[in-house]
């Protein structure tokens, strides 16, 4: 399944520290209709460079569901960032 | 014949113990290493199953006051995804791509990175422990990488 959410923190220059739950099911939702609408032509130009159109989407997709569970926290004395996908 | 068991053999034939009592020792006695190479047997499985790369950097220097940290945690399922994606770079820029990396002196070959190959190395990593520690005057690093 696709990431749903995404939680990214930060901290700059020992201020507060600020985070915000990203809705990325909204995002695939907002994206879906141009797939869709964009699909055959990107299929079309996926042929024409020699690639198989099915696979490539596949794999796309499976790197973004491969996306959930991905943490990168990054935190020094002034600044700090936390990415997680869930 | 191990050293436990002997004893309650001696014990048996001093009559100290019955016969059952006998049987029900040496029946511990060989349920324990069992015990032991399962709970081995997990362990490894666990450590085979892992599912995520864990990188962990900890730097401190004498110009921050604090240390700085770093925490990823990557999904070994992201890994093998995006050795497919390679596969779909066309193969003119592939070949554009190796010719750049050996002007830089890289002896690197796109080709040759293919889903097969890197699902050993993927599955390999699963056993990949690397621990550094640098301790220096007013520098001091440490690096993990392990899997989980």
């Amino acid at each position: 399944m696709l990431p749903l959410l995404a939680w990214v923190s930060i901290r700059h220059q020992n201020g507060p520290r600020f985070g915000i739950w990203l809705p990325l099911f909204l995002l695939w939702l907002l994206l879906l209709p141009f797939v869709l609408l964009l699909a055959p032509f990107i299929a079309i130009a996926l042929l024409v460079i020699g690639l198989n159109p099915l696979e490539t989407f596949l794999v796309i997709w499976r790197v973004l569901e491969a996306l959930r569970g991905t943490n990168v926290e990054f935190d020094s004395y002034s600044d700090a960032v936390t990415v997680r996908i869930v | 014949m191990s050293e436990n068991r002997r004893q309650v053999l001696e014990m048996l034939a001093a009559s100290k113990i019955t016969a059952d009592e006998a049987e029900r020792l040496i029946s511990a006695l060989e349920k324990e290493p069992s015990n032991g190479a399962s709970a081995k047997g997990t362990a490894e499985q666990v450590k085979r199953n892992a599912k995520y790369l864990r990188v962990v950097v900890e730097a401190e220097d004498g110009s921050d006051p604090g240390p700085v940290k770093v925490n990823i945690r990557v999904p070994l399922q992201l890994l093998r995804s995006g050795v497919k994606l390679v596969n779909l770079i066309p193969a003119p820029a592939r070949q554009h791509v190796n010719d750049a990396l050996r002007e830089q002196g890289i002896a690197f070959d796109l080709n040759q990175i293919k889903p097969e190959n890197l699902e050993e190395l993927v599955d390999q990593l699963n056993d990949v422990t690397v621990d550094v520690d640098v301790d220096q005057t007013n520098n001091k690093v440490k690096v993990r990488v392990f899997c989980e």
